[in-house]
């Protein structure tokens, strides 16, 4: 089933087309039956995505419910985005980079003081990005869980050492999200100035979304 | 990693009590009180929440205390990270020091899947409770919901991750008498489910008994373990102490 709609999406036109600049918010809805591609247009740039049922936004994107679905902290072709109820919400249906983090979270001005400078406060970062997207709808910090960290590479070494280390997403590194239930994908294109989860470049990503026939 | 307990003042002792296998249970934890938890029958999978009484949208957030560690497993001399920068629990005791940061909680059909059904029309009182429920039951009396349940820690629970990303459970690796010691370093309302861990496959529902008892701690030293583990956790410090500042009273800190 995969495969067949991976194969009819190169035949159809998007029925959303935009790229986001790097470190803007965005959101939209994603309807039962449609694929959200992103392309992570110039290389290791991290996506910072959440999750929320559409017609219930109680209902959000869990990280343990996914990692434990699938038994693996990585996302990738096959992965169900599993929600805090237990229902799957989308599921990747390819992808060219093959290893997505579901550990790190969102930067936020506040744990960027502990972590780099206590004078990092004023630095934009996607925690700021989802308050906003999250005002402008009429959710709040409430709604703020641990998000999908695409594109991103946190590798997890025996002793449970976990490092921010450089991306290993080429320009062009494409996943595609069939949407089980219909689904409010917020993202933030991360605007992180301080490691290496983008290269310390922060660039632009294409969002499509497609309706297979 | 401390193997003995310290003894502690009976007049330091606020509460002593026992949660039963399959409870939940919750507390206010002043600044500067500690709560010790001793796993005295070697349960597995002991879920816990936390949020700043005053603000209780900001909680425990898993990402951000495995990020600013740089580690996703904790160990005696971290602390548990706040989504604000800020540093809600100290770990100033842990004998065990295997805890799981990833797995989160279980729900009815997890235990269902294991258990069978435990409903309260066959078992009564004995019914199996789920971590899920228990949150919701417990968040409920402070007006809390489902919007308030985050990644939860798993205390006491044997979850790591291999090589490839695989998740690795042991669920008979935690020896009795283990124990672990949370300094609250704000007012932390802490909110406890005692079920099995959500990895678990024993189909018994034999959840034990755990201790719970919190005492007034020491004033914080300069050279504090917790303090000084890393630049990062003095800064933490630093943001806490200032945020403590507002509630400080008659010059005081509270």
């Amino acid at each position: 089933m995969s495969e067949m709609i991976t194969v009819n999406l190169t035949l159809t036109e998007p029925i959303y087309d935009e790229t986001i600049p790097a470190g803007e918010p965005w959101y939209k809805v994603v309807k039962a039956g449609e694929v959200l591609r992103i392309v992570d247009l110039e290389g290791c740039q991290a996506v910072d995505t959440l999750f929320y049922n559409a017609n219930d936004v109680t209902e959000r994107y869990s990280a343990p419910q996914t990692i434990v679905r699938q038994k693996n902290i990585f996302v990738e072709t096959g992965t169900e985005l599993v929600s805090n109820l237990g229902n799957t919400m989308m599921k990747v249906i390819s992808d060219t980079c093959g290893r997505h983090d579901t550990l790190g979270g969102a930067c936020s001005a506040e744990s960027n003081t502990v972590r780099y400078a206590l004078d990092k406060l004023d630095m934009h970062s996607c925690r700021d990005n989802y308050l906003l997207a999250l005002g402008q709808m009429g959710m709040d910090k409430r709604d703020l869980v641990s998000n999908i960290n695409f594109f991103m590479n946190v590798p997890v070494e025996a002793d449970g050492k976990l490092a921010i280390v450089d991306g290993i997403s080429a320009p062009g590194s494409t996943l595609e999200l069939f949407a089980v239930m219909d689904t409010l994908v917020l993202i933030s294109n991360c605007p992180q100035l301080n490691n290496p989860c983008n290269a310390f470049n922060p660039s632009p990503v294409r969002l499509s979304i497609y309706k297979p026939v | 990693m401390s193997t003995l307990m310290k003894p502690l003042l009976p007049e330091t002792i606020l509460f002593d009590e026992v949660l039963p296998g399959g409870g939940r249970w919750s507390k206010i934890v002043r600044k500067g009180q500690v709560l010790r938890i001793v796993n005295t029958e070697g349960t597995s999978g002991l879920s816990a929440l936390f949020y700043n009484v005053h603000e209780r949208t900001e909680r425990y957030n898993a990402a951000d205390t495995v990020k600013i560690q740089y580690n996703a497993y904790l160990k005696q001399g971290n602390a548990l990270y706040s989504d604000m920068g800020r540093i809600l629990m100290s770990i100033v005791a842990d004998s065990y020091e295997t805890h799981d940061t990833v797995c989160g909680y279980t729900m009815a059909s997890d235990i269902e899947a294991h258990c069978g059904l435990g409903n309260y029309q066959t078992k009564r009182n004995c019914y199996y409770k789920n971590d899920f429920d228990n949150f919701l039951v417990e968040l409920g009396k402070y007006g809390m919901g489902r919007r308030d349940i985050m990644p939860c820690l798993n205390l006491f629970s044997d979850a790591k991750i291999g090589e490839h990303g695989e998740l690795i459970f042991r669920e008979e690796s935690v020896p009795a008498g283990s124990f672990i010691e949370l300094r609250a370093e704000m007012d932390v309302l802490v909110i406890l489910s005692n079920t099995v861990h959500v990895l678990s496959t024993d189909t018994s529902y034999n959840v034990k008994p755990v201790a719970l008892i919190v005492y007034q701690g020491d004033e914080v030293a300069s050279d504090d373990p917790c303090v000084i583990d890393s630049e990062r956790s003095e800064r933490a410090f630093v943001n806490t102490r200032n945020y403590m500042k507002q509630f400080a009273q008659g010059g005081r800190n509270v």
